[in-house]
């Protein structure tokens, strides 16, 4: 039995109690078997050592491109694979050294919105089906609170209670998402991960499942973990965000400071990659075009990941990993930065600065 | 209008699709000219017919079910409706290329780079073995691939998403073509190999003078890469203009709940973003009237019975848009 008023005691407390999230140097690594590359041994190393604390109530967003190792870190947050080191606490409950049924139990506090509103709904079930089957899974309630919680659920998200015995295969991306959401709060969870929730559907429907989310953060006290590549997404509706490269967070800082002032060059090159709705700027603006492409993470550089694109690479930075270091309010892990002082504070937006 | 005669010119467009369930007329109506060495793009959702308009001018359109219903297509004052396939085979990779989404739809899994490469020039141009090995490397140092000889031996397996886009970019302008219609060209590619790609078809376009049509739903992009606009919703288009004037100076409907809709990175954090309601049409059973209507605040009786026109706004002989509320015709 999870005593939840208990839970602090149990293991190592989180520090603070303002903390749900807590995952410490967590790893995942991908073994390659030795005959596929011809030599042996070896891994892919997705996620490398991540400190991670979210807090209630708070929307953390999670950036970076593709093999940084975003979702990887995120389905070894709640337990989806097992990280290879590390630990994770929800709530000071700690995740990955839990039996069984004392971790399919903590599950319910923890779930999961998927980008493709098309595979992650299964086709052979109704909806009113998919949105219940959490309900039977964790025996809450009889069938008639089941139609109840189902017809409330659907109401929240915008749909009709008349949508319940149709099919996925009759609803656009949009309605689709919003019953994988209606899915993802049956059993009134304290923490989602959103991965990529609306990367999939159309310009014009984002917007709609955006502000679908940020009410029924409100309305429900959740927690979110966001992850998603669209920077200006990421920017509305996140109060701070992680930038990970590599397998590893590169920057951490509130939204706000973030997006104004960006240090790490990692950063500022994403950054300054989006192209905005707005040619007046982009004629005016400078760009940071980075050269090349992504390491292997199964052969990641020496010391700093980033050195082999990095525009400020010095010595130290082939031979020492940099530290996330700062502020709470802004964390950078990058040796120029941290060790330099003064850095001009560049923005995006602003055409005259360009970055240092 | 200018006195140049557009490099392409699309009249009345319609392509329609003939299915079992009924008949999808994914393009029905489109009109918009393209001049030389101009980029223009072409914006719009899923079911908005981008893509079909597209397919329809490199005449790929797999018939049956679909089908260039009417229309008119002239592509440097050649008729492509009337043209023959071997006519238009001559004009494909030469004239007119295409780069699609997915570098994987144009690339060969089993042919080397180097052979997919000198397979277009071989098919166009008249140089010798010694010559088509040198512009292969040639062609691939222009699209900044590093080590370019060796690489002609290599398979696309062996190269990154970027960088296999960067093949298909050199493929497109190896004959130097007039006019390349790129599809989403960046949306499967991460945001910092995107604008490495987008910069190479900036340059490479005006060194070279070639027009690009640009297909993509991403606003960023166009803002950034084109000089006209084609805005278009439910197989039809709704607005043309400069990118200053969609971006700056737009009455129409669609266009502005698009641009308030995107969260902007240029503007303040706002509180919640304005959604337009209600979804893309079913472009199975498309509205008589206008397709946006279902979604539009401004929507009039008129709206629900008949497709408005695209009638000149602004006083500008470059901003047309069709809505009769905001741009009644005379």
């Amino acid at each position: 039995m999870i005593d939840r008023a208990g839970s602090e005691s149990r293991g190592e407390a989180a520090p603070g109690a303002n903390v749900l999230l807590d995952a410490r140097g967590v790893k995942v690594h991908f073994p390659i078997r030795g005959g596929f590359l011809g030599r042996g041994g070896g891994s892919v190393r997705a996620v490398d050592g991540v400190d991670l604390r979210i807090m209630h109530g708070e929307t953390l967003g999670l950036v970076g491109e593709s093999g940084c190792g975003k979702s990887t870190l995120s389905r070894a947050i709640v337990q989806l694979i097992k990280p290879t080191a590390g630990e994770v606490y929800l709530g000071g409950v700690k995740l990955n050294t839990l039996k069984r049924g004392e971790l399919l139990a903590m599950r319910q506090r923890m779930q999961m919105i998927f980008q493709d509103p098309y595979s992650s709904l299964n086709a052979r079930m109704t909806v009113g089906d998919i949105i219940a089957e959490p309900l039977i899974n964790f025996k809450r309630g009889d069938a008639r609170h089941r139609r109840q919680t189902v017809a409330q659920l659907l109401k929240t998200v915008g749909l009709h209670d008349y949508h319940v015995n149709r099919y996925p295969h009759q609803f656009s991306g949009g309605q689709r998402q919003r019953i994988g959401i209606a899915r993802a709060l049956a059993l009134r969870p304290d923490f989602v991960v959103c991965d990529e929730p609306v990367s999939a559907l159309d310009v014009s429907i984002q917007a709609q499942i955006l502000n679908l989310l940020e009410q029924l953060q409100r309305e429900f006290g959740l927690t979110y973990l966001f992850i998603a590549h669209n920077l200006s997404v990421v920017r509305h509706i996140c109060d701070r965000v992680a930038v990970m490269y590599l397998g590893q967070i590169v920057e951490l800082a509130h939204n706000e400071s973030i997006f104004r002032t960006p240090l790490h060059p990692y950063t500022r090159a994403l950054l300054s990659a989006i192209p905005m709705p707005n040619p007046e700027l982009e004629r005016a603006r400078k760009r940071v075009v980075l050269e090349g492409d992504v390491p292997s993470p199964a052969n990641p550089p020496s010391g700093c990941r980033f050195r082999t694109r990095c525009p400020l690479v010095r010595p130290v930075c082939a031979d020492h990993m940099p530290a996330l270091l700062g502020a709470t309010e802004h964390q950078v892990a990058c040796h120029a930065v941290n060790g330099v002082e003064g850095i001009r504070p560049w923005s995006p937006v602003m055409p005259e600065s360009a970055p240092a | 209008m200018s006195a140049v005669s557009p490099l392409l010119s699309v009249q009345n467009l319609r392509t329609h699709f003939f299915t079992r369930t009924g008949v999808v007329k994914a393009v029905d109506g489109v009109s918009f000219d393209l001049r030389p060495g101009e980029t223009l793009g072409i914006v719009g959702e899923s079911g908005s017919g981008k893509s079909v308009t597209a397919l329809s001018i490199m005449r790929l359109i797999p018939t049956p079910p679909g089908r260039i219903v009417s229309g008119k297509l002239l592509f440097d004052n050649h008729d492509l409706l009337a043209m023959r396939k071997s006519q238009l085979r001559d004009l494909r990779g030469n004239q007119v290329s295409m780069i699609f989404q997915d570098p994987m739809t144009s690339l060969n899994p089993v042919f080397t780079i180097g052979y997919q490469l000198e397979e277009t020039l071989r098919a166009h141009t008249r140089l010798r073995r010694k010559e088509l090995r040198a512009k292969a490397i040639e062609l691939l140092e222009r699209v900044g691939i590093p080590s370019a000889e060796k690489r002609l031996r290599d398979y696309p397996h062996n190269f990154s998403g970027g960088m296999r886009q960067r093949v298909v970019i050199a493929i497109a302008l190896a004959c130097n073509p007039k006019l390349v219609i790129a599809d989403e060209p960046t949306t499967a590619l991460d945001v910092t190999i995107q604008a490495q790609i987008l910069d190479l078809l900036r340059t490479l376009s005006k060194d070279f003078g070639t027009a690009v049509l640009l297909i993509t739903h991403d606003l960023g992009v166009v803002a950034s890469m084109c000089d006209r606009i084609v805005v278009m919703y439910g197989g039809r288009v709704l607005e043309t203009g400069t990118v200053d004037e969609i971006f700056f100076s737009s009455q129409q409907p669609y266009t502005q709940g698009l641009l308030r809709s995107i969260p902007r990175m240029d503007l303040p954090r706002g509180e919640l973003l304005q959604p337009i309601p209600g979804s893309p049409p079913d472009m199975l059973h498309p509205p008589q009237g206008c397709p946006f209507m279902p979604r539009c605040p401004y929507a009039i009786e008129r709206c629900v019975r008949e497709m408005p026109p695209l009638v000149r706004v602004n006083s500008s002989p470059t901003h047309d848009a069709a809505c009769w509320v905001m741009a009644p015709a005379r």
